[in-house]
């Protein structure tokens, strides 16, 4: 029989064990600073201390949930120049604040790039889709999300700005683990020939395959094969295609396949698939899509 | 580390509180409202359980910081009903039969209602689309589509807000 005190022991243990290892209960305290501009952001991440940028918020919680320690959060939410899609001459600029469902609905996008927005109402489900943004997604870089892949299979750019407010214009694959700079917009370059991105995964996390081109009266100006999910960030690898009619990426699909997975580094090996079992699905992956992009409808 | 000055309309009633920074909103929900129809199931914003409507958008209520709800509309489960009239959707679901063990309905019923907020009548992808965020391991779904078939269908006792 239990003494009170052990009784109570007994019932915070108990109580310990139901929250576990990982809990909302667990989310360490922290400053919280609500930027209304860019500028003031940009201060806030000059502070001492560990500062984090808080987007939507959902990976961020995640993690704090597993016990990341964070000095400040900066939440982002009232930067409303952060926001939306617009074209600007040549260029789609899309606010590192959008959140997915606003790119589903963009009309710029369904005017320039339509596939973008086709292949984002399926990912996630409505209330991430609602909540979740591009900025967020890129910045989390989690190997099986979905913004790395499509955007570096589009040739998109980012510009980004430092801790003094100033903005530079970077290459997306520099991005990964910066928690120095705030992303301001993602760059898609919408000049006069056609975009396409077309897509498709595994059901579990296992891989996603990206396809970008861009063609011209029929003609390939330039494709890619990025391949998500299958390493710790996601890969590209440009086809050899450029000049050669867009109906060849269909006829040619096996061996550019082929020539994709071939030239893949290792992808990781997990309690989800091999290396070999991933490599084998980008190219089965891949093959369909450039025989779909290369088929007349 | 100081508490954060919020101004949040909850179930159509407005109040002024100061919240601990790392506070999420389900529990400040059931915690300091004792709104415990918000259920936290996964604590990942994975199964829906926590489901509330912020602004009208359904929201996973255990991934959402109290503070980022400032100046924001809140609809929990106990706000749907109008006094002793219930929701076409709680409706449904009591006539189709939509649940067994209950815990995922009152995330369930929100998100229903927010999807039928946006789509009077939604064909099977959408509905399939939207239920993906939120698990029920008790109907197997057929009866929680049925409720939306239902809900499409019946007069609605009082507008859906």
């Amino acid at each position: 029989m239990f003494t009170d005190g052990a009784a109570a022991h007994a019932s915070s243990r108990e109580a310990n064990m139901l929250v576990g290892l990982r809990s909302r209960k667990h989310i360490p305290s922290f400053d919280l600073v609500r930027p209304a501009n860019v500028e003031a952001a940009c201060r806030a991440l000059a502070i001492s201390g560990r500062s984090v940028v808080m987007a939507g918020g959902l990976d961020l919680i995640d993690r704090l949930k597993g016990g990341e320690s964070v000095d400040r959060i900066i939440h982002l939410a009232g930067v409303r120049e952060l926001s939306g899609v617009r074209r600007d001459g040549d260029t789609i600029l899309i606010g590192a604040l959008t959140t997915h469902a606003q790119l589903t609905d963009s009309t710029v996008l369904a005017d320039l790039l339509p596939d973008f927005p086709a292949i984002w109402r399926a990912i996630a489900n409505p209330r991430v889709r609602f909540a979740g943004t591009l900025g967020g997604n890129l910045m989390s870089a989690a190997p099986h999300y979905d913004a790395w892949p499509a955007l570096l299979a589009l040739g998109a750019d980012a510009v980004v700005f430092d801790c003094w407010g100033a903005p530079a214009t970077v290459e997306l694959s520099t991005l990964r683990g910066r928690d120095d700079v705030i992303l301001g917009q993602v760059r898609i370059c919408a000049a006069s020939s056609q975009r396409r991105l077309l897509a498709d995964r595994s059901l579990h996390p296992i891989v996603s395959v990206y396809l970008g081109a861009c063609i011209d009266s029929g003609t390939v100006r330039s494709a890619r094969i990025v391949a998500g999910c299958a390493h710790a960030q996601a890969v590209m690898i440009g086809l050899p295609v450029a000049g050669a009619p867009v109906a060849s990426l269909g006829s040619d699909a096996g061996d550019l396949a082929r020539l994709v997975a071939g030239a893949l580094p290792e992808p990781i090996n997990d309690g989800l698939a091999s290396g070999s079992y991933r490599r084998r699905m980008i190219e089965v992956l891949a093959r369909r899509l450039l025989i779909k992009i290369g088929s007349p409808s | 580390v100081t508490n954060v000055p919020i101004s949040v309309t909850l179930n159509d009633k407005t109040h002024d509180l100061a919240v601990a920074p790392n506070t999420v909103l389900a529990d400040l929900l059931r915690d300091r409202f004792a709104l415990n129809g918000c259920k936290v199931g996964c604590d990942e914003g994975v199964c829906g359980a926590c489901t509330v409507l912020i602004d009208g958008v359904p929201a996973a209520a255990c991934a959402t910081f109290a503070f980022a709800v400032d100046r924001r509309s809140i609809m929990t489960i106990e706000g749907l009903a109008r006094g002793v009239t219930l929701d076409r959707v709680q409706s449904a679901f009591l006539a189709t039969g939509a649940f067994q063990c209950g815990f995922c309905t009152s995330g369930m019923i929100l998100s229903i209602v927010a999807l039928l907020a946006r789509n009077s009548d939604p064909d099977d992808e959408t509905i399939r689309d939207w239920l993906g965020g939120n698990i029920c391991r008790c109907t197997g779904y057929r009866q929680i589509v049925d409720a939306i078939r239902h809900a499409v269908q019946a007069e609605a006792a009082e507008p859906v807000p």
